[in-house]
C-alpha cells in the first residue's frame, strides 16, 4: 500500500496534481469529501483519514 | 447520522448508542481522475470501512460490493448502463426557477436551449473528466438536459455516475447555477428520471439476457420477476424522498405499476428491442435523487433472488400499461415505500440489516418533518418545502 501510494504521489506530481479530493456518498447520497495534500500522500492515506461516522 | 438539514440522528449500530466510532476512508487508487474544471485537483473515490480494516455495512459502495459478491457465487457479472436526467435552476426573488422556459425543444441542441453555454461547457467537462460520457442534448421539459454514459460493470458504472452527479453539481455552481436531479421539481413539468439499464454476462463477457433465438433467457425471466417480487420495499431506494413519489403516476412516462414489457415505456421494466449481446433490462422507477450504489445494488438483490428462487415474472402487460389491473400500483409516497421495505424480509436478507436499519431511520425523520411542516401532506402538488429541502442537494 505504502509502495502504491508513494508511486501514485509521483504519478500526481508528474502530471501537476497537488490536491487529491477524496470522495464518498452517504446513504443519502450526498457527495462527502476530504481534500489530500499530494504532498503528504503517503501518510495520510495509508491507514486512511478517519472521520467520524455521525457524518457518513 | 447527518440529515439534508444538517440535523444529527442516532441511527442504531455504530452512531451515538455506540460512543460515535470512527471510520477510514480509504482511497482507491484506480479511480484517480485530474478535474479538468480545477487545475491541480484530482478526484479519488473512498472506499468506508471500519477501523479494524473490514467493510462498514451501512456505505453504499461497500453495500454494492457485497451484492456483486453474491453474483460472483452464481458465475455471473452485471452490467449496468445509467440514464439520468437532470435541470438547470437559479434562485430568484421568487424561489427556485428554470433557468429557461421555452416548451418543444427535446432533442436539441445549440442556442436556443444553451444560450449561456453551460450545457456545452459541461459535456466538454464530463468528456475530460473520462467518465464515459458520450453524448448529450436538451430533453422534453424547457431547462431539462440528458447526458448519455456507456455501459460497464456494475462497481466501474456505480462509480462512474457519482462522479457524473458530483461533477454537475461542482461545474454549476461554479458558473453560478444549480444542477438538480431531484425528481419532480416543478408542478408544471414533467421529472427526471434515474433510468438503470442492466444485464448479466457469465465470466467471459457473454450475455446471459437471451436464449439465442430472439426471446429472454430463463435467467432474464428470474431477474424481472425477483425486481417486481421485491418492487414495493425497493421503491424506498430508487425514489428515496417525499417528492420522488410525485414523478409517478398514471400517463406520466413514470411507471405506476409493478409491471413489465417489451419495448413499453409505460411499464417498470422495460425490455429494449435489442438482442444478442445488448439483451438488457431497463428499470424506468428510479429517480435522480437515488444514491448511484445503492440503486444498482438493491435492483441487483432483488433480480438474483429472482435468479435463487427460480421466479416467474406475471405476464408481459401489453399497450399502455398504465391500465394494466392485473398488476398492483407501486407506492404512492415514501411512507408507503418504507411500509413495505419493513414488511419485505426477504430483501433485508439479501442487504446488511444495519444499512436498511440506519436508511430507514433517517428516511422516517424525513417523512415526520414532512408531515409535520406542510399543511396537506396528501398533496400531489410539489411543495416549497420539498424544494428547501431537496433541491441544493439533489
Amino acid at each position: 500500500m505504502l509502495h502504491d501510494l508513494a508511486e501514485t504521489r509521483r504519478l500526481l506530481e508528474t502530471q501537476g496534481i497537488d490536491v487529491v479530493r477524496l470522495i464518498f456518498t452517504d446513504l443519502l447520497g450526498m457527495t462527502r469529501s476530504k481534500d489530500l495534500l499530494v504532498s503528504q500522500l503517503e501518510r495520510s492515506a495509508a491507514h486512511g483519514p478517519a472521520s467520524a461516522r455521525a457524518r457518513g | 447520522m447527518t440529515t439534508t438539514r444538517g440535523g444529527v440522528l442516532d441511527a442504531g449500530t455504530g452512531s451515538f448508542g455506540d460512543g460515535l466510532p470512527d471510520m477510514v476512508a480509504n482511497l482507491d487508487t484506480d479511480t484517480i481522475r485530474p478535474i479538468p474544471w480545477l487545475p491541480g485537483v484530482a478526484y479519488a473515490i473512498a472506499d468506508i470501512d471500519n477501523p479494524d480494516g473490514s467493510r462498514s455495512d451501512v456505505a453504499p459502495r461497500a453495500v454494492l460490493r457485497s451484492v456483486l459478491d453474491e453474483y460472483e457465487k452464481e458465475g455471473l457479472v452485471p452490467v449496468c448502463g445509467p440514464e439520468l436526467e437532470f435541470y438547470f435552476a437559479q434562485r430568484t426573488e421568487g424561489g427556485w426557477e428554470r433557468i429557461l422556459n421555452k416548451a418543444g425543444r427535446v432533442y436539441t441542441t445549440g442556442s436556443q436551449v444553451d444560450p449561456d453555454g453551460h450545457y456545452l461547457h459541461l459535456l466538454r467537462m464530463l468528456d475530460q473528466l473520462n467518465i464515459g460520457a458520450f453524448a448529450g442534448n436538451h430533453e422534453f421539459c424547457p431547462s431539462q438536459y440528458e447526458i448519455n454514459l456507456w455501459h460497464s460493470e456494475a462497481m466501474d458504472a456505480a462509480d462512474r455516475t457519482f462522479l457524473f452527479k458530483t461533477a454537475i453539481k461542482d461545474v454549476t455552481a461554479s458558473r453560478g447555477i444549480l444542477g438538480t436531479f431531484l425528481g419532480k421539481p416543478w408542478n408544471d413539468e414533467g421529472g427526471s428520471g434515474f433510468h438503470l439499464h442492466f444485464s448479466v454476462t457469465d465470466g467471459d463477457g457473454v450475455n446471459r439476457m437471451h436464449d439465442g433465438g430472439g426471446e429472454l433467457s430463463e435467467t432474464a425471466l428470474q431477474m424481472i420477476a425477483g425486481v417486481i417480487d421485491h418492487a414495493d420495499a425497493i421503491a424506498a431506494f430508487t425514489n428515496p424522498t417525499v417528492n420522488a413519489y410525485k414523478r409517478l403516476g398514471p400517463d406520466t412516462l413514470a411507471p405506476y405499476r409493478s409491471n413489465w414489457g417489451y419495448d413499453n415505456r409505460s411499464t417498470m421494466i422495460r425490455i429494449p428491442p435489442e438482442r444478442g449481446q445488448g439483451t438488457r433490462l431497463e428499470l424506468r422507477i428510479g429517480d435522480g435523487s437515488a444514491n448511484p450504489y445503492v440503486i444498482i445494488a438493491v435492483v441487483l438483490a432483488a433480480a438474483l433472488d429472482g435468479i435463487r428462487r427460480g421466479l416467474t415474472p406475471p405476464a408481459a402487460a401489453e399497450g399502455w400499461a398504465y391500465e394494466d389491473e392485473e398488476r398492483p400500483v407501486l407506492p404512492m409516497s415514501l411512507k408507503a415505500a418504507l411500509d413495505a421495505l419493513a414488511a419485505d424480509a426477504g430483501l433485508r436478507d439479501l442487504l446488511t440489516g444495519d444499512f436498511i436499519d440506519v436508511f430507514t431511520v433517517m428516511k422516517r425523520d424525513e417523512v415526520e418533518r414532512y408531515e409535520a411542516e406542510v399543511d396537506d401532506p396528501d398533496t400531489r402538488d410539489v411543495t416549497a418545502w420539498e424544494l428547501e429541502e431537496y433541491i441544493e442537494d439533489y
